[in-house]
């Protein structure tokens, strides 16, 4: 019997390694096409356009920014409206302006060298309301340790209206409120070699924002239409700290075309090249040049109403003990403090429901 | 109008058989007739192949599928002398008139070493001798002897050590022969056809090796009475039951342990067997690493067949096939329907069952009678209970079929008629009780396929033999079903959608048909050499659409309807075929070019499953595979075994009038399972009764991958890979050593218990094969490429087999 356990034993330490291996296929390249990234909103300062260019496979750098263009969206009343450049690349209208739920809207761009492209008109179509959130603790073996995944699983319920073709999509915003806004090294002694690292405090209230965008979180109602939608998964917070956990959910409505275009982006980024993936393919949006109908262009220029509701996660009440990253200490007197730099990851200006 | 047509052709058909029968039987009275069954003593297994030689006449002839032989020779006393590989040549002597109708011999079985480690593939010079080309017959013993992945002997991946046989990848489903795709082969386990030949997703054949008598390929040119599907026929045939005594025989691997009973059930009468086979996997996951440890997998078969043989001139088989397979994943991967689950569970079962009747009229005239009922289901499901469902799809098909065997002594005619009727449910969603999903029931599609068929066999003299066949198919698409229109200036799209007609039951939606000729060549250059040529076309009704790029089990059918035409391929071969040493060594070459008419893809970003539209996102274009297959084989002596080399190639042409319907931009592309150098090499070493080493080394050219040119970075922070084409680069080339030792209880003793020890290693040296090329996407770093590798090390397996 003994025998035949090691035999077990041996076949499943070779069989199951699935093993990765970097190669070197050849490289192909294309010329740089315009890549169009586009979101009109219900929200104020949520609507957004970013301009860029592919970049090679193999290329480090991010892709290539598209500045000085002449950016507006026109609505189904022929309304216009003007997308300002805000950093290169990206452009955005008024902060106070917002999409209507109900109109169409279509974005316009010409190019500083006088190219124009246009995007098929979409629809802001309403979204239903957020019903239930639910948070429940859970704990798992890591994979090959003896420590724990300690966190929050997020998940929600709606009521789907009885209409079909109904879209949707969620994303997320974590606000963490910061303590140090920077690191200090100091000599430990005037003639060691060694450094102490002190945190540095903030000088004014600084929250790191951490966005989770890039995951294609969606769903139609295909399969359940007029049902409830139920325990969709949001995100799974962190159990390292007691604190209470801050974040806000965004529900967004999508068109059926929309949707189509991320589920096959999302089947492509998490194509693995395996025998039971789909064949990769051209994923084209819905942007087009408006003199040279066969030209190349990327992306995808949406319109979604967007729900945000804030959540409080105490986690206080959980069984166990945080997984408590450890912070340096605080900087012994005589102290200075850290400025809270505005950047996309930090900000000195509160969460709209922050209540501490 | 059609139908009119296709009415006159049957009677044309038909007149002509009768025509050709009556002139044979005509010119039959004049001679003598020596005819009957040649079977294995004491199991008396009919043994295909054999020669029976008249020495007088320095004439002869092979016995066929049944046994059966026949020779027409003219009053007179004559040595016979019937020999077949691995038996005991006998000879007998027989003097005509009168006519010896059931003159039936008994081979006894060569127990002899020389024999026993011989490689049997029929008669050895059956290569050079037979009329038709591009067919391998693989004896289970041979089968058995080769090396084994995890143990278990597996008759499907055993056929892709051949030339002109490939598979997508290690763990898909079926084979790919001379450029057809999976679905294009028919597969038939005595009569019953196999819609998935694979088990546990696509890693091992449904097929048990202990009730398998042999596997036949037939690849080149394709009888007449095969049909319904365009690239190759792989007949598997059971075993016959023991008639003397109840054995029970059985065996313990590591994937599965079989156990099986054979013997008779009333005298000799009516004997039958009953082979099980039993894996349940889930143990072996809990050992494994944490991320497949929740995984769950179990299958089962039972084969089982039941034999009446009443007199000589009858015998009747009752057989049935029944496998079902479960997995269960701990994720929603794989998993197409729009809800979020905690696993998910997959599931598919055949249920097959047949009669057949063979009735031998006289000693010129076999008939054979059948009926199949077969079933195919496949499911995946969702167990969490607020998104409970089970989405189930199932392919039902009942066949008859009424075949005829005339012999004379130098036509060899078969005719005969096939229809079979199909019911098919795409895709049914039953939610659970409690489940928030919503029920879909795709509605069901009915069709009727009807083929009628007459080939001859015909010596033209000593040196030059034909084959010739002509099949007529017609299929109709019957209601009830909704027909659609679609607008016609412009793609087919759901925005051009422009009416839909209802079609009542038993109305006939839309029907296609088409005759297709068989023709097959032999000229023997002289006795150890022959040039062979042939000419095949087929035509197919029914076909697996899926948009992956190897099939999954739970893949779709789709029935030809009025806009999925059917396909039709022809194919043509010319081989070179010569044996030396007394046929110990074989050379063949063969080469062949194959064309297809309305060969089916999906159109970039298809979704097929419970698409109620299907047609929308599949496009037909035009298909070509050519390619050159060399090989040379020993059949005797201790060393025995083959090598290959096969360059073969297949291309796709899907070039619509609109850019949706267009791929690779209207170009020609390598279909998925392209791999143009393939090489392999077989040797099995006996050198004693109790011992066999065996090897085999496999070597192809990577598969074809679509690469990105580019990346663009869209929504935020997701990097989107541009694909400009499809399949114009590869994956690393693949090979593979695999070796196996087999220790056996002398099998001359006669003792009551026999048993064996098989080890074997699955990629000896450890190769880290490519399974998959991918790239990681992130918008900071550079795209690299990643190859992923399963098998990736050497696998060592023990298996134990037992007969009582």
């Amino acid at each position: 019997m003994k025998l035949v356990s090691l035999f077990i034993t041996l076949v499943l330490a070779t069989l199951l390694c699935q093993c990765v291996t970097p190669i070197n296929p050849d490289v192909r390249t294309l010329a740089p096409t315009l890549v169009v990234d586009g979101l009109v909103t219900d929200q104020p300062g949520r609507s957004r356009v970013t301009l860029s260019l592919t970049a090679d496979y193999t290329s480090t750098s991010l892709n290539y920014l598209v500045e000085k263009a002449t950016v507006f969206v026109t609505d189904n009343t022929n309304q216009r409206t003007t997308f300002g450049e805000i950093s290169p690349g990206y452009y955005q209208p008024d902060a106070s302006w917002r999409g209507n739920s109900g109109q169409t809207y279509t974005l316009h761009i010409r190019l500083s060298d006088g190219r124009e492209y246009q995007s098929k008109s979409e629809r802001l179509k309403p979204v239903a309301p957020i019903d239930s959130i639910y948070v429940d603790y859970s704990q798992q073996l890591k994979l090959g340790t003896d420590s724990f995944d300690k966190g929050f699983d997020v998940s929600l319920d709606l009521k789907d209206p009885a209409n079909p073709d109904d879209c949707y999509r969620w994303s997320w915003v974590h606000y963490e409120p910061l303590v140090y806004c920077g690191l200090i090294k100091i000599l430990e002694c005037p003639t060691c070699n060694t450094y102490t690292t002190y945190g540095l405090t903030c000088c004014n209230r600084c929250w790191d924002v951490i966005r989770y965008q890039n995951l294609i979180n969606i769903t139609s109602d295909n399969a359940i239409n007029g049902n409830r939608i139920s325990r969709r998964p949001i995100l799974r917070a962190p159990f390292n700290s007691y604190q209470p956990y801050y974040v806000e959910i965004e529900q967004q409505s999508l068109t059926k075309e929309a949707f189509t275009y991320l589920s096959s982006l999302k089947d492509m980024v998490q194509n693995t090249g395996g025998i039971f993936d789909a064949a990769p393919a051209l994923l084209v949006g819905n942007i087009s040049s408006v003199s040279k109908s066969d030209e190349l262009v990327l992306g995808y220029f949406g319109a979604s109403a967007m729900i945000i509701r804030p959540l409080y996660i105490d986690r206080s009440k959980a069984p166990g003990t945080p997984d408590i990253i450890l912070a340096p200490p605080p900087q012994p007197p005589p102290t200075s403090c850290a400025e809270c730099v505005e950047t996309p990851g930090r900000t000195q200006k509160a969460p709209k429901w922050w209540v501490f | 109008m059609t139908f009119l047509r296709l009415s006159t052709h049957l009677i044309a058909l038909g007149f002509a058989i009768f025509c050709s029968a009556t002139g044979a039987l005509a010119q039959s009275t004049l001679s003598r007739v020596i005819s009957g069954y040649i079977r294995e003593a004491g199991t008396n297994k009919p043994i295909s192949g054999a020669s029976v030689f008249v020495q007088e006449t320095r004439r002869g002839a092979i016995t066929d599928r049944e046994g059966f032989y026949n020779l027409t020779v003219a009053s007179g006393t004559y040595t016979l002398s019937i020999s077949h590989l691995g038996y005991i040549r006998f000879e007998q002597k027989v003097t005509v008139p009168p006519n010896r109708n059931l003159n039936n011999i008994s081979l006894l079985p060569d127990t002899q070493l020389l024999n026993e480690v011989t490689v049997k593939t029929e008669s050895t010079d059956r290569n050079v001798k037979k009329v038709e080309m591009g067919v391998t017959q693989l004896p289970i013993q041979s089968i058995i002897k080769m090396p084994a992945l995890m143990g278990e002997v597996d008759i499907v991946r055993s056929l892709l050590l051949l030339p002109g046989v490939t598979t997508v990848g290690e763990g898909a489903t079926g084979l790919n022969v001379r450029g057809g795709s999976v679905d294009q082969n028919l597969v038939l386990l005595d009569d019953a056809p196999i819609y998935n030949s694979s088990h546990l997703m696509g890693f091992f054949s449904v097929f048990n090796p202990d009730a398998i008598r042999d596997v036949t390929l037939q690849k080149g040119s394709l009888p007449a009475r095969y049909g319904g599907r365009t690239s190759a026929v792989l007949d598997v045939r059971t075993k016959e039951p023991d008639p003397e005594k109840l054995r029970i025989s059985g065996g313990v691997g590591l994937i599965s342990n079989r156990l099986g009973i054979e013997g008779p059930l009333a005298g000799r009468k009516l004997t039958f067997f009953a082979d099980t086979r039993l894996a349940i996997n889930n143990f072996l996951f809990k050992l494994g690493p944490a991320g497949i440890r929740d995984v769950k997998a179990s299958f089962y078969d039972v084969t089982a067949k039941l034999k009446y043989l009443p007199n000589e001139r009858n015998t009747v088989y009752l057989s049935t096939y029944v496998s079902d397979d479960h997995l269960l994943l701990p994720s929603d991967s794989l998993l197409s329907v729009d809800v979020s689950s905690t696993q998910t569970g997959f599931d598919y079962q055949t249920a097959n069952g047949s009669l057949k009747w063979i009735h031998t009229f006289n000693n010129r005239l076999i008939m054979n009678l059948s009926a199949v009922v077969s079933r195919y289901r496949s499911a995946t499901s969702v167990p969490d209970t607020s998104n409970e469902f089970r989405l189930q799809s199932e392919l039902l098909s009942k066949i008859g079929k009424l075949e005829f065997n005339y012999q004379t002594d130098r036509h060899h005619w078969s005719f005969g008629l096939q229809a079979t009727h199909y019911q098919l449910l795409p895709n049914t969603l039953t939610p659970g009780p409690v489940s928030n999903v919503q029920p879909v029931h795709l509605p069901a599609e009915q069709g009727l396929e009807a083929g009628i068929y007459a080939e001859d066999e015909i010596n033209l003299n000593e040196k030059t033999s034909l084959i010739a066949g002509l099949r007529y198919s017609h299929f109709l698409f019957l209601g009830p079903t909704e027909v659609r229109t679609y607008a016609p200036n412009g793609p087919r799209r759901p925005e051009t959608l422009a009416s839909q007609e209802l079609v009542a039951r038993g109305s006939v939606a839309q029907h296609y048909g088409g005759f297709e000729p068989r023709l097959a060549l032999r000229w023997a250059l002289q006795s150890d050499r022959s040039l062979k040529f042939s000419y095949t076309r087929t035509r197919q009704y029914l076909q697996l659409i899926s948009n992956t790029t190897a099939a999954l089990p739970t893949s779709r059918w789709k029935m030809s309807d009025n806009h999925i035409r059917p396909q039709v391929a022809d194919q043509l071969s010319a081989g070179y075929f010569r044996n030396y040493h007394n046929d110990t060594y074989e050379v063949s070459t063969e080469v062949y070019y194959r064309r297809s008419q309305h060969a089916i893809d999906y159109r970039d970003g298809a979704k097929l499953l419970l698409n109620p539209t299907p047609e929308i996102d599949l496009v037909q274009g035009r298909g070509r595979a050519y390619g050159v297959e060399l090989m040379l084989k020993k059949n005797k002596g201790f060393l025995t075994g083959w090598a290959s080399y096969a360059y073969t190639r297949t291309q796709l042409l899907i070039d619509g009038p609109y850019v949706g319907e267009r791929i690779n931009n209207g170009l020609w592309y390598p279909a998925n399972f392209d791999k143009p150098h393939a090489v392999n090499v077989l040797a099995i070493y006996r050198p004693s009764l109790k011992f066999t080493f065996s090897a085999n080394y496999t070597y192809s050219t990577g598969r074809p991958v679509t690469v990105p040119y580019a990346k663009a970075r869209v929504n935020n922070l997701i990097t989107l890979p541009v694909y400009l084409d499809r399949n114009q680069q590869r994956i690393p080339d693949y090979h593979r050593l695999d070796i196996s030792l087999t220790w056996e209880k002398n099998p001359a003793r006669k003792t009551h218990y026999w048993y064996s020890w098989t080890f074997s290693v699955y990629n000896l040296y450890a190769r880290k094969n490519a399974y998959s090329v991918f790239y990681r996407f992130s918008s900071y770093s550079a795209g690299d490429a990643n190859k992923l590798s399963i098998f990736g090390s050497a696998i060592p397996s023990l298996t134990y087999n037992f007969k009582l």
